[in-house]
């Protein structure tokens, strides 16, 4: 057997819970996260008294794991996970608990994402956070500061290799609004054309307003219990079929010497083999979308095309709902909210319910849902997730 | 825009920063395996020593990319480049920098051959004088 094999399908989410998407919570990220977790178990049919484990991933911008516990009223914790990072790094908690599901070292664990990431710390401005990377030192003096200065540099790149246009990328905001406006939680809703799109103004070219996400005080959670008993619960058990990491480098580190190829196109045959399934069996796709080029970078990187041929998938309508492969369905980081990725696996879960009205992919049966694909962070990760029969 | 942060070295970086600060643009090389690296590490991650010297850089290289970035408007700054270059050196190392050229980025191409400058800039709350790279485009035949 595999690596990564061996707890296939043992762990199923059986509750997503969501606070309101909003640019001022004007509460604390300990509140968001208990309310989205009390919305996860309610969603359940669970209570806090059957919680016994915690996992979360921050960037010192979000509320300590264990006084969520506390909060949440959980009176024997049996596990915790307080992952540090950002977007890279927002699989980690949920294969975390798939884990101790799995082992039996927690019988439920709520995993959740919680920020004041438009009133409080912004995200934006991270790379001026030295505890995320050693060598930012190298360009905050240029001032080069700015996630979107970061993926700016990258994005160039990316379109220079395989000639990709502002058109192309305007192709995924346009997208991605589309199926937003089919969301009722989305923050942004009204339809956008190829105008708007190269209207909006610069941010760092080659990248404008419309290619970045937005930035959202809000809280996701999922509820994480083993399959056999999300059977005897409220919802249609969605199981957590694999996990995978990936990464180990940086740009500007050596060995490294292409920033293109990311990390999450080296881990995913690792996450396929562990799934024993193959990009065809994909249904729908949340790719983390931080900004508009990291979703045809993940089309590439995840195998559902030829390299360089992503941007031609997308214009072709493949990502859109109705399309071979909806991407984004709920409009994504650009277009429902900003939750760090937790709240593409929630949409993941939803879609895989039939829970989702409008935007709902008919008969979806398997998803994928990814976290940043590596690049500047040298780390990824990413879970398949299937309706269990 | 606020003050240009002022670099808070570490003890793997702080001579690379010395040394630019005499206006000298160096790498490290390996004592064990020769290979060249950047950023500063202790430890060198092809073979595993922690035996370096510092050489000089030839100071050649590549665009590899390029950023121009357009403060808010509430910010007040005017848009500015910053350069992203494949050294000629060793073409696993990216160095960011200035550009000596307008501030649009205009004449900017990926594979442009530069070569480093280095300038002055006032950095940090107080002021204090910091010397940068700027790239500039290579002399014909260089
Ligand atoms: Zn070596």
């Amino acid at each position: 057997m595999d690596i990564g094999n061996t707890r296939r399908d043992a762990a199923a989410v059986a509750g997503v819970g969501h606070t309101e998407y909003s640019r001022n919570s004007g509460v604390t990220t300990l509140t968001l996260a208990v309310r989205a977790i009390q919305a996860a178990l309610a969603d359940a049919g669970l209570s806090r008294r059957d919680v016994d484990g915690v996992a979360c991933h921050r960037v010192g911008d979000s509320a300590d794991p264990a006084l969520v516990a506390q909060t949440l009223g959980v009176r024997d914790l049996r596990f915790v996970r307080d992952v540090f990072g950002g977007g890279s790094s927002c699989i980690a908690p949920l294969d975390a608990a798939a884990s101790a599901v799995a082992a039996g070292q927690a019988r439920c664990v709520v995993v959740w994402r919680a920020l004041n990431g438009r009133s409080g710390v912004r995200m934006a401005g991270a790379a001026s956070n030295p505890a995320l990377s050693a060598d930012a030192q190298y360009w905050l003096p240029y001032r080069h500061i700015s996630a979107p200065q970061q993926f700016a540099m990258f994005a160039r790149m990316y379109r220079h290799k395989y000639g990709v246009t502002a058109e192309d990328l305007g192709r995924v905001a346009i997208a991605q609004r589309a199926h937003a406006a089919l969301n009722p939680r989305a923050m942004m809703r009204q339809p956008i054309t190829m105008d708007d799109y190269l209207g909006s103004r610069w941010i760092a070219e080659p990248l404008r307003l419309l290619d970045c996400c937005l930035e959202s005080d809000a809280a996701v959670a999922l509820v994480v219990t083993s399959a056999a008993r999300a059977r005897d619960l409220r919802r249609t058990p969605v199981t957590i079929t694999a996990t995978a990491f990936g990464g180990g480098n940086q740009l500007a580190s050596n060995h490294h010497s292409d920033p293109t190829v990311p990390g999450a196109a080296i881990m995913a045959p690792r996450l396929y083999a562990a799934a024993g399934l193959g990009p065809d069996d994909i249904d729908l796709a949340e790719l983390y979308d931080a900004f508009t080029p990291l979703v045809p970078l993940q089309l590439e990187a995840y195998g559902f095309c030829e390299p360089g041929e992503a941007a031609h998938m997308i214009a072709d309508g493949a990502t859109r709902l109705g399309g071979a492969l909806p991407v984004n369905t709920h409009g994504g980081h650009l277009s429902e909210g900003y939750v760090h990725g937790l709240n593409h696996v929630a949409e993941a879960v939803l879609q895989l319910r039939h829970e989702c009205g409008e935007r709902q992919v008919p008969g979806a049966e398997v998803a994928l849902s990814t976290a940043q694909p590596g690049v500047y962070s040298g780390l990824t990760g990413a879970v398949i997730l299937k309706r269990a029969a | 825009m606020s003050a240009r942060p002022y670099p808070v070295p570490d003890p793997d970086s702080a001579p690379w920063w010395e040394a630019l600060q005499r206006r000298e643009f160096v790498l490290q090389a390996c004592a064990s395996c020769q290979r060249l690296r950047w950023p500063a590490r202790a430890i060198c991650n092809d073979c595993g020593s922690d035996r370096w010297t510092w050489a000089p850089a030839s100071g050649r290289g590549a665009i590899a990319s390029w950023t121009v970035t357009h403060p808010s408007r509430t910010a007040g700054g005017r848009p500015f480049v910053v350069v992203l270059v494949r050294l000629d050196d060793q073409d696993d190392i990216l160095v960011p920098g200035h550009y000596d050229g307008p501030p649009d980025g205009a004449g900017l191409a990926i594979g442009l051959p530069v070569e480093a400058g280095f300038e002055d800039v006032e950095a940090g709350d107080d002021g204090r004088r910091l010397v940068l790279l700027r790239w500039r485009r290579a002399a014909q035949g260089g």
